[in-house]
């Protein structure tokens, strides 16, 4: 489905207003213009707080969109994932870090599933398919199994893949090493999308928490520290 | 181990935890001999600094001896009597490489809280929250040392642990501070805070040049400290307008450079000033006090630097960035990349230009940890610093 050039800041476009039609509309002035008024013949702090929060309704009536609703609603990429997958929802994440290694080597430690193995968090294991596909094993729960499969192999410059689980969420993603300009090493930038659980409302408690997202960001910074440090960095309480 | 651990806000206890363990090869563990107070740890006991937990162990500042090292480490072997620079760096990200240590993007292992606050991972410091790496302080009989070759350095023979212990963090933060000030020879140089990185900082703006230090605070005994033992004109804001003050010793032109040096609790000569701070910051609408930034923006010369090492951890009200924009100011700031001074500190403290053990007033046993703070805390008995010996 995705491929870098069309995707490389597509991600980033954001729903700023979300449109206010139909039933929904009716039911935001209707519901606005009741509330001020039991707002108003309330009084009190609680009456005014009420009438100014059914003032906010009856605006988005009259305007016919709302930058709340936009706020919470998926971004264009996003609902255009969810569509051409037939998903309920997609959550698409993307996290960039720059390694100050050549590019070479950090595309042969992503190709080595045992190597991506020693950075992934949480925990798992990977058994080698064939030369394409690998499957990866939960430590903390082997029945959580993703069989995954690259889909295009850009030596030195580029994986994509896909996956397939009975037990997780569709999963997809690829990963770009591209020279940093100047200073040297590589900027890789890595990309996944899935479908949550429970449609919308697993899309909204994922970005609401930072869940994928901060999965990601943690473990290419973890990818980092072994690339540049040989070790991941550790701290443990008391110790 | 005993370790003195943070249970919550004003509440610290002496606990008996673990021994720390060598996690990664690149690690040393450390014997504590002197592990000091520091003015930062007061905005986590004041409960100003998220991601703490209960049952961390505070101290950043510390002298000690090699008991462990891991099979990775190449500088350093049992029985070595060394400091730690209190910020961490891996030495091997770009940060690092450019002598930037306290960018290091490696070094903090729970990088995605102040990714997510300032936009970018930032650094892992000993015992200063989650948010900073969760890794346990000094104030502990052992420390775990990560990435050591870069952060450990040897005391060279001849200086005192007590003249040694304090090139950990106040020496280097001071002399940072003034090193991103850009002193020139002449420069006059105020100096906002005469705590420990104050005093530091007095002392190394000599060094590079300046022909007068202003110090400013509201504690007498440490005015004379600064007057005494750095050489600088002290000034009491209770007792004087700094602004109109700092105008009549610099010929109505301000301070060259301007260094901040206390941070988001700062008491303000201004009583409405100081209310409204106070207000804001307990009703959780700010949370930095600024007013001691706010005057050395106010009063810089046009066209001079402010050099910002105080701790700030969030979001300041009331920022004069008018000021900063009309007046040409050029503002630095940054936890302290000690690794690049340890040596040259170590060499004007061997030359006798530099004696940070005076900042030493007071030391205790670990035990008696919660009553160091408390008396460091209110400043009571002159106390600058207490240094545990655990």
């Amino acid at each position: 489905m995705s491929s870098e050039a069309r995707h490389t800041l597509s991600h980033t476009r954001k729903q700023d207003m979300a449109p206010v039609t139909g039933v929904e509309r009716w039911a935001s002035l209707g519901g606005g213009l009741w509330g001020i008024a039991g707002g108003l013949r309330k009084g009190g702090l609680m009456g005014w707080g009420q009438a100014i929060l059914s003032g906010m309704l009856v605006y988005r009536a009259i305007k016919g969109e709302c930058r709340l609703k936009g706020a919470l609603s998926a971004s264009p990429y996003e609902k255009h994932v969810a569509e051409a997958h037939h998903w309920q929802a997609a959550r698409v994440v993307s996290h960039s870090v720059t390694v100050n290694k050549p590019r070479e080597e950090l595309y042969r430690f992503w190709r080595a599933p045992d190597k991506l193995a020693e950075v992934l968090t949480p925990a798992m294991h990977s058994e080698q398919v064939d030369d394409r596909t690998t499957r990866w094993i939960l430590d903390s729960d082997p029945a959580k199994q993703l069989l995954v499969r690259l889909v295009d192999d850009r030596e030195g410059e580029f994986l994509e893949w896909v996956s397939d689980s009975e037990a997780l969420p569709p999963f997809s993603g690829w990963v770009r090493f591209q020279d940093a300009p100047g200073r040297g090493g590589t900027e890789v930038q890595c990309y996944v999308t899935y479908e949550p659980a429970k449609g919308h409302l697993g899309y909204l408690a994922d970005k609401g928490s930072g869940g994928t997202s901060h999965w990601l960001h943690r473990n290419l910074r973890r990818f980092k520290q072994k690339m540049e440090t040989g070790e991941i960095t550790a701290s443990r309480p008391f110790t | 181990m005993r370790a003195l651990t943070w249970q919550g806000t004003n509440r610290l206890s002496v606990e008996t935890l673990p021994d720390p363990e060598l996690i990664n090869p690149r690690d040393v563990i450390v014997r504590v001999k002197l592990s000091s107070v520091c003015g930062s740890d007061l905005h986590l006991l004041d409960g100003y600094v998220p991601t703490m937990h209960a049952g961390d162990v505070l101290g950043h500042e510390f002298l000690g001896e090699v008991v462990e090292a891991g099979s990775g480490v190449t500088q350093f072997s049992r029985g070595d009597r060394v400091i730690a620079i209190s910020i961490l760096g891996c030495g091997d990200c770009q940060p690092c490489q450019r002598q930037e240590f306290s960018c290091c993007d490696n070094s903090n292992p729970n990088p995605t809280f102040t990714q997510e606050l300032y936009g970018h991972a930032c650094t892992g410091i000993f015992g200063y929250s989650h948010a900073f790496g969760g890794y346990a302080g000094s104030h502990a009989t052992y420390v775990r040392v990560p990435f050591a070759d870069v952060n450990l350095f040897k005391v060279p023979e001849g200086i005192s642990d007590e003249k040694a212990l304090f090139v950990s963090d106040a020496v280097p933060t001071g002399y940072y501070g003034a090193d991103i000030a850009d002193i020139e020879p002449g420069d006059t140089v105020a100096v906002w805070g005469c705590g420990g990185v104050g005093q530091m900082a007095i002392r190394s703006a000599y060094l590079m040049g300046a022909e007068q230090v202003i110090a400013i605070d509201r504690f007498e005994d440490r005015l004379h400290l600064a007057r005494k033992q750095g050489g600088a004109i002290g000034l009491n804001y209770t007792q004087h307008d700094i602004h109109d003050a700092l105008l009549s010793l610099t010929g109505g032109r301000g301070p060259d450079r301007c260094i901040d040096c206390v941070g988001m609790e700062a008491h303000s000569e201004h009583k409405l000033e100081d209310v409204y701070d106070r207000t804001k910051q307990m009703m959780r609408l700010q949370t930095e006090r600024g007013a001691a930034l706010r005057q050395a923006i106010h009063s810089c010369r046009k066209g001079g630097t402010v050099s910002v090492l105080g701790v700030y951890a969030g979001f300041m009200d009331k920022f004069p960035i008018g000021a900063v924009v009309n007046k040409a100011l050029t503002m630095k700031s940054g936890q302290q990349p000690g690794q690049r001074y340890v040596e040259r500190i170590f060499e004007h403290i061997q030359a006798g230009e530099l004696d940070p053990s005076y900042l030493m007033t007071h030391t205790a046993s670990l035990e008696e940890g919660p009553q160091g703070y408390a008396m460091f805390k209110h400043k009571s008995d002159d106390c600058l610093r207490v240094v545990f010996a655990p």
